[in-house]
Order: structure tokens, then sequence, then C-alpha cells
């Protein structure tokens, strides 16, 4: 395919995040921060509820450009994400990005983002992909 | 929680850890935890369990996780990883700033299999030192 600078991606939204999954993330990576997981806790670190692991958000976003640039085709080198607001159970993310640069060796430079439902940014990536030599 | 930062052991130390071996099992269990379900091999993200020696650091330097807050993460693919791979990990501090109420800690991780670097991972925290209300960041 070919891509153009400021080439917009088709956004994907993801399934609601749920205590569930946060119970179910923290047993498949290891990230029992209880942060993420327990309701005092959080509230005693300032926040009106439990938290939604920020790598949750980052896991989308690694779909998404897996959905947009297909594995046999692409390969991501290099995925940067910063997390800019907390992100609530019960959240609904949308997965966006377009294409920020194409570079002189024929990658690209995805800039990619979360959206939640109260229209906030919440977490920015920017991503490295090459074509599979053909 | 400052005292404890700054009183930190050299920034150069290096922690490292045999992790357990890749196994379809926990990629499965990972892809379903994640929703992932455009990736057809190892999820991108799967090397986040790979952050032990992350959490070894924040331990070792008393970081009271009511204050800790994830707000960058950065990962360089060098070579894929595969079912079956035991990887190690080795994790240092590269930097940590104090800024007004905060300290901002960045660490690199290199994810191996044998001697052969497989990903470069770059977690930013951030520290609060102390429960001020936040002003939009992070996990």
């Amino acid at each position: 395919m070919n891509w153009t600078e400021g080439q917009t991606l088709a956004p994907l939204p993801m399934p609601v995040i749920t205590r569930e999954q946060l119970a179910q993330y923290a047993d498949a990576s290891g990230d029992h921060n209880r942060i993420h997981l327990d309701e005092d806790f959080a509230k005693q670190a300032g926040f009106p509820s439990v938290i939604v692991h920020g790598m949750i958000s980052m896991a989308f976003l690694a779909d998404y450009l897996s959905s947009r640039f297909p594995e046999m085709e692409y390969q991501i080198k290099r995925f940067k994400t910063r997390f800019r607001k907390v992100t609530f159970p019960g959240d609904l993310l949308v997965c966006e990005g377009k294409v920020k640069k194409i570079n002189d060796d024929g990658s690209l430079v995805i800039a990619a983002w979360t959206q939640n439902q109260r229209g906030e940014t919440s977490a920015e990536a920017e991503a490295e992909i090459r074509a599979n030599p053909s | 929680m400052r005292e404890n930062l700054t009183k930190s052991p050299s920034p150069q130390s290096v922690i490292e850890l045999k992790l357990p071996k890749i196994t379809a099992v926990a990629v499965e269990n990972f892809r379903q935890a994640t929703r992932t379900s455009h990736s057809e091999g190892i999820p991108k993200t799967f090397v986040t369990l790979y952050r032990r020696g992350e959490f070894d650091w924040l331990e070792r330097l008393h970081v009271d996780f009511h204050n800790l807050l994830h707000t960058d993460q950065e990962y360089v693919y060098l070579q894929p990883l595969k079912v079956g791979d035991e990887p190690t990990v080795r994790t240092h501090i590269v930097d940590m700033k104090e800024r007004k109420n905060l300290t901002i800690m960045t660490l690199h991780s290199d994810i191996l299999v044998g001697e052969t670097v497989k990903v470069v991972a770059m977690t930013t925290f951030m520290i609060r030192q102390s429960l001020a209300p936040l002003s939009g960041a992070a996990e």
C-alpha cells in the first residue's frame, strides 16, 4: 500500500475496560500494583477508584497498529507511548492514528492515540514501522 | 521517600533476573487480557511481563506505590521473541530528576535470550512526593 504523510488511519473502538479485565491483566502480566485492583488503596492515592494499567492502553494501541499494518506485511521496530490521562474502569477508548512521516528509507513514523468518551486523549504513541522485504 | 531516592544505590547498578520460559499459555492469557485480536504472533507489549527488574528497583528504593505513576514506555524491537525462549532481563536506572514535588525516574531494560538483546525497554515513572492533586498524567 502507498502511504502519504498526514494520511489518517481508520479509528478502532476498543471494548469497554472492566474491573474483571484489570484482574485478568494483572494475572497475565504480573503487574499486581494495588492501585489497579484495590479500591481503598486507589482512593488513598487520590483517585476516585482503581485506575487502568497504562499498559492496557498501550496494548490497545499495539493491536490497533497491527490491524492497520498487518504483521505479514509490516514490522513494528520502535513503539513509544506516553500515558497522558488516567483511565478508569468503564471507560471506552477509541484508537486513532495517522502517518506522521515517511523516512528516506521508506519506513513510516505513525502517530497513534487513544481517545476516551470524555473527548480526552488518554495516551499518545509513536511507532516506527517498516514494510517486510518482499 | 525523597531521602530514600537520593540515597539510592548507584544508578549504574544492574538488576539481572532470569525469567520464566515464554509459553503458548502465557501468550494466550496475555492476548485475552489485552483483548488483542489483530496481532498474530506474540503481542508487542507482551514484554511487559519482563518488568520484574523495574519493580525490584522500586522496592529497593522503598517507593510508595501510592505515589507512583507510569508515564512513558518505549520498546525497541531488535529481534522477535518466540515461544520457548527463556529471557533474561537486565535493568538499571538511567536517569533520576527531582522536580518541585516529583521525582522522575527512567529505567532501561535489556531483554535478552542467551547473550542476544531482543528488546530494549525504557520506562519512565513519576513519583509524587505527596498526594497532591494530579495535573493530568498517567497510569
